[in-house]
């Protein structure tokens, strides 16, 4: 498609710009404080994650320095140290990479898998539609948490593990979603006119089926990134997610858990971490929802 | 709809047979096995080898699996704990209970709180309280419930000594846990309820409704609340069904005797039997909860039931004409 429009007037041509949908949405977001918010918090936890990389060493983080032990937060040690004497402030910057990883990566392998097959199943239709769907079925039958608890014991603890059974939880919902979205822009009418024109089946499929049928899904992945990231730190908590000496958020609050009267600032600072991350993914998520749902539009 | 309801049901069966296969396999794939931890270093490899068989360790999985199926088809039996020796569909249904009483107390707190600060936000969209509520609900969706129920533990049980630090049977225990699970699912009702009462103030029929002289109360009452209803309630059924499993965090911090802490504690002893039989349990009691709220969903909903009963009469017309 060109990207102007030229029509012809007595006063010579009218060209109109068509505005491409990313700078419409980038317009819209822009006008919408929460988003703007959400963006620049979610900006300077990527900040935190790659300054974390430069600064510190796996070692600084995990590191025994017995004569430091539970220090209140001070301007030495911004929130305080543990029980074996690490830096809680260290600790919460180098774990940042664990929770962004789970919460863009889970949702990635979400995302990907579950649009390439929910796009099969919508496209193609038949018998592979029902099997894509009943499978989908058997899937959601069983609450997430549990899934995921279970996924993970199956493969063992570790990030990758973690990062993979959050993602396999979620594909259920992304293939229905993009089937749905799928079908309904399936029966267009520029569909046809590419069919008309002569253009192969999979071409159609990739070039005007699947970008037009983005929105509800790109609205649907900013809003999991929140959960998914609230998941990753409950299984944390729990201890099925990253292995102990390693900082990640929800084991962080896990591991304060025992010194809660001692040293309250092991607990408090990790979540407020992990609420402030899932508050901007939410809010940026709402911004994205109101700029992409044409139902929303004025 | 008698019809739509009993395929409903029997779609069930051949979905949760494919659930023990998913599960049994998962748990079954799992690193490190329940004889693991029974092994003592003065074992010989022989008796090492014996353990091993007596849990039919020693034969393939799928062997396993049909024994475990043709136990729990047969007999009902979902096999024993291999770490208590309990019977499994015991251990679940004996604490069922106070996981679902835990549920449905965070649900009520939540509902309280939910539904009528969603209608208050959709009464005064766009101004400022608002986006106050809206800013709660992103709060409570935002926080992690074993947070919050570790600072409440911190304030309440340690500081000012008001309420105890995990079950012990008396109302007191409930107060903690209770605002942890309702928080975060009164923020999801507050939004739904405030969207879908937006959604349908659109709609034409409150125009007509209005023009034909209909006082506003009635309007908001008969008209707005009742169309709006349907998808909140459709959303607390999936909230209800979700509590029923999601509430292991918040069971485990205040050694709650529920459903959710046994299947924690069975995946760390990496008790197979008892992992798999209260995963199964509980998919089992979370597919039966949403089966109820589709089918009451599909008696409440006019548009539904007409829908349906359309569809019904033009088959016949049609077969009729052929």
């Amino acid at each position: 498609m060109s990207k102007k429009a030229a029509f012809a007037t007595p006063d010579g041509p009218i060209v109109y710009k068509k505005r491409s949908r990313l700078m419409e949405t980038w317009n819209s977001l822009k006008t919408n404080p929460g988003a703007v918010f959400g963006l620049i918090v979610v900006a300077l936890y990527i900040l935190m994650m790659l300054l974390s990389f430069v600064l510190y060493t796996r070692e600084d983080v995990v590191a025994i320095n017995g004569k430091e032990m539970f220090l209140r937060p001070s301007a030495q040690h911004w929130f305080g140290t543990d029980e074996k004497g690490r830096d809680v402030f260290t600790r919460i910057m180098y774990g940042s990479r664990y929770s962004l990883a789970v919460g863009f990566g889970a949702v990635g392998i979400g995302l990907i898998i579950g649009v390439i097959i929910g796009a099969i199943s919508g496209y193609f239709g038949g018998a592979v539609d029902i099997l894509i769907m009943r499978f989908c079925d058997v899937l959601s039958a069983i609450p997430g948490t549990l899934l995921c608890m279970v996924l993970v014991a199956a493969l063992g603890p570790g990030l990758i593990n973690l990062l993979v059974s959050i993602g396999v939880t979620s594909i259920a919902g992304y293939i229905r979603l993009a089937r749905a979205s799928v079908l309904a822009t399936r029966g267009n009418e520029y569909v046809e006119a590419a069919r008309a024109i002569g253009m192969s089946e999979v071409r159609i499929a990739l070039t005007q089926v699947l970008p037009n049928s983005l929105s509800p899904l790109i609205v649907a992945t900013s809003g999991n990134i929140a959960s998914c990231i609230l998941s990753a730190a409950g299984l944390s908590f729990l201890g099925f997610g990253v292995p102990v000496p390693l900082p990640e958020w929800g084991a962080l609050v896990s591991g304060g858990r025992t010194y809660m009267l001692k040293a309250p600032w092991m607990t408090t600072f990790p979540g407020i971490f992990i609420m402030v991350i899932t508050f901007a993914c939410a809010l940026l998520g709402d911004g994205l929802r109101d700029a992409l749902d044409p139902r929303l539009k004025k | 709809m008698l019809r739509y309801a009993i395929i409903r049901i029997l779609w069930l069966i051949p979905i949760l047979i494919c659930v023990t296969f998913i599960v049994f396999t998962l748990v079954d794939f799992a690193p490190g096995t329940v004889v693991d931890l029974m092994i003592t270093p003065s074992m010989t490899p022989e008796q090492i080898d014996e353990l091993k068989a007596e849990y039919d360790l020693d034969k393939p999985m799928i062997y396993r699996y049909g024994k475990y199926m043709y136990n729990l088809v047969t007999k009902g039996d979902l096999g024993t704990s291999q770490m208590s020796k309990e019977p499994v569909a015991f251990a679940f249904f004996s604490r069922m209970w106070y996981s679902v009483s835990l549920s449905f107390s965070g649900l009520i707190l939540g509902v309280i709180i939910a539904i009528p600060l969603g209608i208050l936000a959709a009464k005064v969209a766009g101004t400022i309280w608002d986006n106050l509520i809206t800013a709660f609900t992103l709060i409570g969706l935002s926080m992690p419930g074993f947070w919050l129920s570790l600072m409440l533990l911190r304030w309440f049980t340690f500081k000012i000594k008001l309420l105890p630090s995990g079950y012990d049977g008396t109302w007191q225990c409930y107060v903690i846990p209770t605002v942890a699970a309702g928080l975060t699912l009164s923020s999801i009702v507050c939004r739904q309820t405030r969207s879908a009462i937006l959604e349908v103030s659109k709609q034409d029929y409150l125009r007509t409704a209005r023009a034909k002289g209909v006082p506003e109360r009635q309007v908001t009452i008969r008209h707005k609340l009742r169309n709006a209803w349907i998808p909140i309630i459709t959303q607390l059924g999936g909230l209800v069904a979700g509590s029923l499993a999601g509430n292991a965090v918040i069971e485990q911090i205040f050694t709650w005797p529920g459903t959710g802490r046994l299947l924690v504690t069975a995946i760390n002893q990496r008790d197979e039997m008892m992992t798999c039989g209260l995963v199964i349990l509980t998919a089992t009691m979370f597919s039966i909860v949403l089966l109820i709220v589709d089918i009451v969903y599909a008696l409440v909903d006019p548009r539904i039931k007409s829908a349906y009963v359309r569809s019904k009469k033009r088959k016949k017309k049609g077969a009729a004409a052929a």
